[in-house]
């Protein structure tokens, strides 16, 4: 199966990359790992007239942490990377853990944090070929005028399936993005527009250079489960994040986030709320669980059945919190 | 970064080039494209088919190779993005023509059917004993997760693999 | 006493290649100016073909050659082609399109790039006509009609009807006049498919002086070129299969398929060698899947729980053309009677015609889904009737000398101590007792026993029949083994050289296995009919006996002794209870001296059949089937968790019957395979076809089982048969019929643990919802 013809860059330094994908005009493509954005440019789906490689620009390749600031980490590094080094491990396991469970080994060898985050949306109606695509008529992300999912919808429903979003979310970690126009720092949440058609915002020209994770968020219970059909390979059909704040036996913040389960990570209203100032327990579980499964509302655009996708996020918000009990 | 040996063999036209890559300790002089993969080159332009294509999109792990000793997969790697990397193939895990333990394990124990799984099982199986010598079931469930094979079940393979690591 | 290699745990002789890289499979042969084959496929499920216009396609500059229907007009395949089931399949589509992905068009180019830019240059029109997807719309009077079929004796107004078989014996309503009890039951298993991980691939030559040479991924080379010579309209004597590795096929590859002809006519318009390989997801979305069916099970049976009777309609829906299906349903009857009496039956397989793609046989060939139904309701019957599911099978599995009702007899049958021991060795009964006991406990943890059976035939008629092999003395000793088989991973080549190595005395490297070449190697049946082992081994068998005894009277010559007084051992004749010895290398050289140039070549050969002038009717069943059938009884553990729903498959155990194990290593390969591929399909396999079009074609989209997903598997062999000294022995089939006991043995452990039946497959439980309102 062969790709598109492109032609391939690998700046040595953030500006150089910056430099050349502002001059590129037949389209210029960020390539990380690869291993979402060259099955799309296989499968035509994409067909850049350039790739800008950030292997080889070190400022990317960083892991640190310091104190009062938090925890950074490079877009560039990989998935093992993330699941294996000593100073993730020590300031924020969860994020290892949700690390194993991405795809493959193979896969977690090349794919990068940056990557992962910036997964394109998926649809059993769009991660096709154009040969297959010729019998079913172009939907929203082919450039068509239809859904095959939500047949009256007016928009492209296809899914957030990005394992490490949620978890970076629900700890308030931000992005900074590097543009000809400077540097920004903003929340992660903010990526996200919420079409699948164009699942992220302004993303053309910029490029995600690093993730922090404050050090407050270092100090809260983190985790995340992910429900899939396989015990390896697969996306998650759906997949819950959770951060807590305790304090003095009491529960001072919540954040939940959703994967899976829309165009974007969901980040789950009254959370917070609910469980602000009571003690963890079985109970608040199972309240924070139903209101979980009220803010999921996946569609029949993956494999598996919508509502069990939606009962498996109520069931494993239930599962986090439960395990923070003790 | 080692780029110095990439040259454009004809800038306007197309984006063909020459460059070296490190296959099984040698060094191979291929002109590729851009968007060549590293499984098209080692398949089509170095004759090293024991990496194979089961479906392209990087599902199946038939096409694992390692890159510095970590397991790849070929399909989805660019030729012109793994210049000046370590590229071992199964035709170099056996140098010399004498088969590895993992290799003479996995045809002892029946972990080898249809033969088509095998190259990118035994390379994976390779890169996780040469991080991990006693790796505990689980470590070799993750580490074949992205190897699917349709003829043993797993089984037999998973079996070929911790008899290795108990000789260790 | 000789020193056995038969029953031995011989590693397999291909390993050293397959492990290196070195095997080379069709899709790695390179050859000079090599030109790449593309297909154009119908975007339609159903329309006229107005017409096809190739001028700019074949314009294209480095196009070499454009084909389409018109250049094989009216050119015809069938899986079956007999008088009542004629070839319906065009090897590329003539007139009209009747699925989606039906192979329009082929081009050749220089590259694929060129190839694909060809294709999209292709203009088509079509004109689309209705379609019908569902099996029991198809069969509606009214439906559209998708070909002008006739079935004489077709039983019931219905449409679209490709094959019906019918068979009735026995007294069917007193049966169930006398019944205790009659269960209805409608199981619907989804489409599952094979996943071979080598693509399917082809490369043609057809070479200056007329010869056309291919490689292909199939399971015999003979049936390919017969096929092959059929279609293309050549001699079978000018098309030579080579042998290539095949990555696995388990039934999806036996058919040909529209790529092979038109590789090799583009490679005979062009001259040069021409390659195809199939991309994984043209797969998944058009090539042949296994099949799907409906069966309804009406089952009468007395107080004790001993079957009556069975009324069984089963509803077959084989695509677009006939494929496989008729065969299915004929399959299906020989799987529903064979494990257990039934005295009474009314069976009706219907094969009907929809706009979906084509069908082929998956391991198992029916007997997957008629034992998940057979096993299942068994079970439904047991807990009815308050009896185990032990118990039941145990009062009416097959015994030993019974004869089937198409006349066949099971002869050394082990099926009764395949239940036994199962049970046994499992502890089946206490632990199916308690699961039960704990359906209603507290944790939502619940663990499940079940138990299947099964039985499978060994090998019939159907062209070409035979095998032959011949083995030939090498000057310093050693033997070459000719055989036509084709070893698709089943380790058919390893298995054939320890019969020699067994007859010769000699070691497993001292015989070269010259395999699957139709040019250089005698006939063989192939490796899709389960008869592999019986009929090519046989004949290997014989063809070494042969050698042996050529062997034996040269060295009685230069021994002076008679041969029944010689023994072989480590290449060298003895004399028994003596060390007087020469060498099979003197052997040889006396006898080619003494023979004016004869060197010793053995012959051997063996039929599938013996008796029998035909296989069996694929119309009412009857007539002889098989000469040799295997059984086996099954036993899967679960645990499910309710909460979740998720099923996890602990345990399988196999005891099986199958004659003997003439190398246990790769019988267990066997097993192992079989019962993951069950296990994928019991809880996770479907093939979701919305109107024609796949939705999940790759393999992130296809749940089969991966790594995590490997059951732990234990097995028993039931040895009935053996193997001795100038006798033909008889082995009972491996390879297919082990999907099928467990397949229904996971569905009642799902039961045992949580109380409720599944009469579909995948089987899906919903995750508990009662806190969501």
């Amino acid at each position: 199966m062969n790709l598109p013809r492109f032609t391939y860059h690998s700046p040595d330094s953030l500006k150089k990359c910056i430099a050349i994908l502002a001059d590129q005009k037949n389209g210029a493509q960020v390539l990380a790992g690869g291993s979402d954005l060259l099955v799309r440019m296989k499968l035509r789906l994409e067909t850049p007239g350039s790739l800008v490689s950030l292997a080889d620009i070190p400022a990317l390749q960083d892991i640190a942490y310091r104190p009062g600031k938090g925890l950074t980490m490079g877009a560039g590094i990989t998935l093992s990377l993330l699941a294996s080094d000593a100073i993730i491990q020590e300031r924020c396991p969860a994020l290892a853990d949700a690390a194993v469970l991405v795809a493959t080994n193979q896969i977690r060898t090349v794919a990068t944090v940056g990557g992962n985050i910036l997964q394109n949306t998926r649809c059993r109606y769009y991660n096709r070929s154009p040969v297959w695509g010729k019998a079913v008529a172009p939907c929203f992300k082919r450039n068509g005028a239809i859904c095959h999912v939500v047949p009256k919808g007016k928009r492209c429903f296809a899914v957030y399936q990005g394992d490490l979003a949620p978890l970076l979310i629900a700890l308030n970690t931000t992005v900074t993005i590097v543009s000809k126009k400077g540097t920004e720092e903003i929340p992660v949440e903010s990526l996200y527009s919420g079409d699948g058609k164009v699942p992220f915002n302004n993303v053309a020209g910029t490029i995600a250079t690093g993730f922090t994770i404050p050090e407050d968020s270092l100090n809260m219970r983190a985790a995340y489960r992910k429900y899939r059909l396989r015990g390896g390979i697969d996306f998650p059909l759906a997949g819950v994040a959770a951060a807590l704040k305790p304090g003095n036996g009491l529960v001072e913040d919540l954040k939940l986030c959703l994967t899976g389960v829309a165009s974007r990570p969901v980040t789950v209203p009254g959370a917070g709320e609910a469980a602000k100032g009571k003690p963890l327990s079985r109970e608040l579980a199972r309240e924070v669980g139903r209101l979980a499964y009220a803010a999921a509302h996946p569609l029949a655009n993956l494999e598996g059945d919508p509502a069990t996708r939606r009962s498996m996020i109520r069931i494993m918000t239930e599962d986090i919190l439960t395990s923070f009990i003790s | 970064m080692k780029r110095g040996n990439v040259k454009n063999l004809e800038k306007e036209k197309c984006s063909g080039k020459i460059i070296t890559l490190t296959v099984n300790g040698e060094e191979r002089l291929v002109a590729v494209e851009d968007r060549d993969t590293l499984l098209d080159v080692l398949r089509n332009k170095l004759s090293l088919t024991g990496a194979k294509e089961g479906c392209g999109t990087g599902e199946c792990g038939s096409c694992t190779v390692l890159l510095d000793g970590q397991p790849v997969l070929a399909c989805l790697m660019l030729a012109v993005g793994v210049v000046g990397k370590k590229i071992t193939t199964i035709e170099g895990i056996s140098a010399g023509g004498k088969l590895s333990p993992l290799q003479t394990a996995f045809i002892d124990h029946g972990a080898v059917q249809c033969g088509f799984c095998s190259s990118g099982m035994i390379l994976s199986s390779t890169a996780l004993l040469s991080a991990n010598a006693k790796p505990s079931r689980q470590d070799i469930r993750k580490a074949l997760e992205g190897n699917i094979c349709r003829c043993t079940g797993y089984n037999k393979i998973i079996e070929a693999i911790e008899s290795v690591k108990d000789q260790k | 006493m000789m020193e056995t290699i038969i029953g031995k745990r011989v590693p397999r002789i291909d390993g050293p290649a397959k492990v290196t890289g070195e095997a080379k499979y069709t899709v790695d042969i390179q050859m000079p100016g090599m030109l790449c084959a593309k297909i154009l496929r119908s975007p339609l499920p159903h329309a006229r073909i107005l017409n096809i216009d190739t001028g700019k396609a074949s314009r294209i500059p480095g196009v070499k050659a454009v084909i389409t229907g018109k250049d094989a007009w009216d050119v015809r395949h069938g899986f079956v082609e007999t008088p009542r089931y004629p070839a319906d399949q065009y090897v590329l589509a003539n007139d009209r399109v009747r699925y989606l992905g039906e192979e329009v068009a082929a081009v050749a180019a220089v590259d694929d790039d060129t190839a694909m830019e060809a294709l999209d240059a292709i203009d088509v029109s079509y004109e689309e006509i209705p379609a019908v997807f569902d099996i029991f719309e198809a069969m509606k009077p009214g439906a559209p009609e998708i070909h002008p079929v006739e079935i004489p004796d077709l039983i019931g107004d219905f449409k679209n009807i490709g094959g019906q078989c019918a068979n009735s014996y026995g007294d069917i309503e007193a049966a169930f006049a006398r019944a205790h009890l009659i269960r209805k039951d409608r199981f619907e298993p989804e489409l599952r498919t094979h996943c071979y991980l080598e693509p399917q691939a082809t490369v043609a030559h057809y070479d200056a002086a007329g010869i056309l040479h291919v490689w292909t991924s199939g399971m015999g080379t003979f049936r390919k070129r017969m096929h092959l010579s059929r279609i293309l309209n050549i001699p079978a004597s000018r098309v030579h299969v080579h042998k290539s590795w095949v990555g696995g096929a388990f039934g999806g590859k036996i058919d040909l398929f529209s790529h092979e002809f038109c590789t090799s006519l583009l490679s005979m318009k062009t001259g040069k060698p021409v390659r195809y390989a199939a991309e994984r997801e043209e797969i998944f979305s058009y090539f042949r899947h296994s099949q799907n069916m409906i069966m309804d099970f009406e089952t009468a049976v007395d107080r004790e729980g001993i079957l009556l009777g069975q009324r069984v309609r089963c509803y077959n829906d084989c695509g677009a053309y006939r494929g496989s299906g008729v065969v299915l349903i004929f399959t299906t009857w020989g799987y529903l009677v064979l494990p257990y009496r039934m005295p009474a039956l009314d069976y009706i397989g219907y094969s009907v015609y929809t706009n979906n793609p084509v069908r082929a046989p998956q391991r198992g060939h029916a007997a997957p889904k008629i034992r998940f139904a057979g096993e299942t309701q068994m079970d439904m019957i047991a807990a009815d009737l308050g009896i185990d599911p032990l118990t039941i099978r145990l009062r009416n599995a097959r015994r030993p000398g019974e004869a089937l009702p198409n006349g066949d007899n099971i002869r050394k049958a082990g099926l009764i101590e395949c239940i036994r021991q199962a049970a046994e060795k499992t502890d089946f009964v206490r632990k199916y007792e308690r699961n039960r006991a704990l359906q209603k406990a507290a944790s939502p943890i619940k663990h499940g026993i079940g138990m299947g059976a099964s039985g499978y035939f060994t090998g019939t008629l159907i062209y070409p029949n035979n095998s032959a092999a011949v083995v030939k003395f090498n000057d310093d000793g050693t033997v070459h083994l000719l055989t036509g088989a084709l070893d698709i991973g089943q380790g058919a080549e390893t298995i054939l050289a320890q019969i020699v190595a067994q007859e010769l005395s000699l070691g497993m490297e001292d015989i070269q296995v010259v395999a699957g070449d139709t040019d250089a190697t005698p006939v063989d049946i192939g490796s899709w009919i389960s008869g592999l082992t019986l009929v090519t081994g046989n004949a290997v068998k014989k063809a070494a006996e042969d050698a042996r005894n050529v062997l034996l009277a040269s060295a009685s010559k230069v021994l002076q002794a008679p041969s029944g007084d010689l023994e072989m051992r480590s290449r060298r004749v003895f004399i028994k209870g003596t060390d007087r010895s020469i060498s099979f290398e003197q052997a040889v050289a006396r006898h080619i001296r003494d023979n004016d140039g004869d060197p010793i070549v053995g012959k051997g050969y063996s039929r599938g059949l013996k008796k029998a002038e035909f296989g069996p009717s694929l119309k009412n069943a009857k007539g002889t089937w098989s000469e040799s059938y295997a059984f086996d009884a099954q036993i899967a553990e679960v645990e499910v968790d309710t909460r979740t729903g998720q099923i996890k498959i602990t345990k399988a155990f196999t005891a099986h019957d199958c004659g003997f194990p003439i190398n246990p290593l790769l019988v267990e390969g066997q097993i192992d395979g079989q019962a993951s591929m069950a296990a994928g399909q019991a809880i996770a396999e479907e093939v979701v076809v919305k109107e024609g079009v796949t939705l999940n074609p790759s393999f992130l989209d296809y749940k089969l089982p991966t790594v995590h997903e490997m059951v732990e598997a234990q097995y028993v062999d039931v040895i009935t048969e053996a193997y001795e000294k100038d006798r033909e022995f008889v082995t009972k089939e491996v390879g297919e019929g082990y999907v099928s006991g467990i397949l229904g043995a996971i569905s009642n452990a799902v039961a045992n643990a949580t109380g409720k039946w599944s009469t579909k497959l995948p089987i899906k439980i919903a995750p508990d919802k009662e806190e969501e309102e």
